[in-house]
């Protein structure tokens, strides 16, 4: 028995089945190629290191070599006293009777405003504040335990988080990464000494921190550049406080550094002018 | 009528007793032949076939036969193989940590096979070439457009808070404008009336949606090119995110505006009287609709979701596109098979038996519209015939 429709078997193709694939194989590893073509050719050039190899790096001096400046204000051999000095005993005026001792003062307090480096942000529940520099830096997003900066002039963010000391610093970074791995595709942490995070503070309270390395990600998913992501955090057993500085393309040279390198340095106002408590 | 072999197992419902029987020659209840009712089914499944792919459901998952419905059933095969060499490249390349030349490889991976499918069946053989390319130029043009407008747009303000502004933009606005361009360019095509099938415009729509996609995923992620050949990252989130961006994407894009493109070639374009007969996937309107919350659901997703649902959900999505697109081939594909009368006779170009020009092949029963015009009219000369089926 057999069904009169029944498939019969299919007609030769007009180009081969090996043909067909090793055109589109073909194809894809053209364009791979391609791809890795100008991706070489896209490079920076490496950077220069500052020092020769083998030889003692330090700083140039920055001020005019010695010789051709003013003589030197002594260079003699130093005085040595040669006698202890005595004690001289207070020379009271006619009639006076000398005060056995004196109150402490009590510590002045100066009515003038405070000294500002730029632009201050506050929390109002939370109590706390920083200063940033607005030349340098955009608020573009602030809530009462949040505040989202953006560079004026580098591709950067700053945010900056705050709750209460219920969340430790570990969880307090464990959930900020959480939130950096929406937006930041295969991230690992950055081993490179040179963008290592050393003694990392907030308001000059140590906390602890890492740098990490991956890849930005678009709104709609689509990666757009290489990322770099500093995340740090710190307790005063208050607040618990993290701080996370995004930036891409994080390896490229911006002056004698990275991209990285300055955006970080930028951010560190926020960290030096952290003020745990306002109230 | 010929005998049909019963399946074993299961049971059948016997038309003289009406009782469920087991599945042998003859009804245990009544005696009588169970040939008729064997028949009937093999009649049912037959039209539950994808009429572009007989061998194949209307309500199948498959890739191919969907995005290339003119493919003969030899080339498919061959189609499924390249399209499995091609994903493997992809994810090769992302396991090794050449993340740039994968995320290149995963742009061209959908446009190149439909590049080859254009070449490989030579659907258009005497149409002037540029308006061959227009869809897929217009695919181009319009990805690289879209990739520098989304590079110069600000990024998101809110760190980890979902800001609704940004959603509308991101999920919504965008989609719907990707979705506008894409079906932009063959719009234009719609006034030719050499193109006058179902097919033509899901091939239309399908091409230049793939274009669209492959290009302006390459523009917006330019600045990755000059991250070096293997920056640092986890291999392991960057082939899920590469699957999701050279084929979850790309196939969601080709089936909504494939087949809102099929939908307004139906309306406007091929010759069927009885509209109301394509239902709903014949109704431009509400395949506008149709493809608008496809791409936009897909935005959301991408929006809104971490990359493992995201992925989830944008495969289901794409899922559910793969199905509209095969739906709307397959009721348009019937729909012109029933305004054309019989010609003469033809050598099937699938299964090169000789069959009476219509609109299905009678020996093998795929869809000769879904066949190359060229190949559609060839003479038994153009194919080289192939031994009749032993019964």
């Amino acid at each position: 028995m057999s069904f009169p429709f029944a498939a019969p078997p299919p007609a030769p193709s007009r180009s081969s089945p090996v043909a067909i694939i090793a055109v589109f194989v073909g194809a894809m590893l053209l364009l791979a190629i391609l791809a890795v073509v100008f991706i070489v050719l896209s490079q920076p050039p490496a950077p220069t290191a500052p020092c020769q190899p083998g030889q003692a790096c330090a700083p140039k001096p920055s001020l005019p070599p010695v010789s051709s400046g003013s003589p030197l204000p002594s260079s003699g051999p130093t005085a040595v006293p040669t006698a202890v000095p005595t004690p001289v005993p207070p020379t009271l005026p006619p009639g006076a009777t000398a005060t056995p001792f004196v109150l402490p003062t009590a510590t002045p307090v100066s009515d003038s405003p405070a000294v500002l480096s730029g632009a201050v942000w506050q929390s109002a529940t939370l109590n706390y504040s920083f200063e940033y520099d607005p030349e340098w830096w955009t608020l573009v997003d602030s809530s009462d335990d949040t505040a989202v900066f953006s560079s004026v002039d580098f591709d950067a963010q700053v945010v900056i988080h705050a709750v209460t000391a219920a969340t430790s610093v570990d969880e307090l970074i464990a959930q900020q990464l959480s939130v950096v791995d929406r937006f930041l595709i295969g991230r690992v942490k950055d081993t490179d000494d040179y963008d290592a995070l050393l003694g990392p503070s907030i308001g000059y309270v140590n906390g602890q921190g890492d740098v990490y390395s991956g890849t930005l990600l678009s709104s709609d998913g689509t990666p757009v550049a290489p990322g770099g992501v500093t995340v740090l955090a710190a307790t005063d057993g208050r607040l618990t406080v993290s701080v996370v500085v995004i930036v891409g393309s994080p390896d490229a040279q911006v002056g004698p550094g990275t991209h990285q390198h300055v955006a970080r340095s930028s951010a560190d106002d926020f960290l030096k002018t952290f003020d745990w408590d306002t109230r | 009528m010929a005998d049909a072999k019963p399946p074993e197992g299961g049971l059948i419902t016997c038309n003289q007793c009406g009782n469920q029987v087991p599945r042998l020659q003859f009804c245990i209840r009544c005696g009588d032949p169970l040939g008729d009712e064997y028949a009937a089914e093999q009649v049912r499944e037959q039209r539950r076939r994808f009429a572009a792919a007989p061998d194949e459901r209307v309500n199948a998952i498959a890739l191919v036969s969907t995005l290339f419905p003119q493919l003969p059933r030899a080339d498919m095969r061959s189609f499924r193989l390249a399209f499995a060499a091609g994903v493997a490249i992809i994810v090769g390349l992302a396991l090794l940590g050449f993340f740039p030349v994968a995320l290149a490889s995963a742009a061209v991976l959908v446009p190149l096979l439909m590049v080859l499918y254009l070449w490989d069946v030579d659907i258009y053989e005497d149409a002037p070439l540029w308006v061959i390319g227009a869809t897929m130029l217009w695919g181009v043009v319009a990805g690289v457009a879209y990739g520098v407008l989304l590079r110069g747009l600000p990024s998101a303000v809110g760190f980890g808070r979902t800001d609704i502004a940004d959603v509308l933009i991101t999920g919504v606005g965008l989609p719907v404008l990707e979705g506008a361009l894409m079906i932009a360019g063959p719009l234009l095509l719609l006034r030719w009336k050499m193109f006058n099938d179902v097919l033509d415009g899901a091939t239309f729509g399908a091409a230049s949606a793939v274009s669209f996609a492959g290009t302006h995923l390459i523009v917006q992620s330019l600045p990755m090119f000059g991250a070096g050949l293997r920056p640092a990252g986890d291999a392991l989130p960057w082939v899920i995110q590469l699957l999701s961006l050279g084929v979850l994407q790309p196939v969601i894009a080709a089936g909504a505006i494939g087949a809102l493109g099929a939908a307004l070639w139906l309306r406007y374009r091929a010759p069927v009287t009885d509209r109301h007969a394509l239902g709903l996937v014949g109704q431009p309107v509400v395949a506008l609709l149709g493809a608008a919350a496809l791409l936009v659901a897909a935005g959301l997703a991408k929006t809104l979701l971490p990359l493992i649902p995201q992925t989830l959900v944008l495969a289901a999505i794409a899922v559910i596109a793969l199905l509209w697109l095969r739906r709307a081939l397959h009721v348009g594909l019937l729909q012109e098979s029933r305004e054309a009368g019989v010609r003469g006779d033809i050598r099937c170009p699938n299964c090169g038996l000789m069959t009476p020009e219509h609109t299905f092949c009678g020996n093998c029963g795929i869809s000769l519209r879904a066949l190359p015009t060229s190949r559609r009219h060839g003479t038994a000369a153009d194919v080289p015939p192939v031994p009749k089926p032993q019964p």
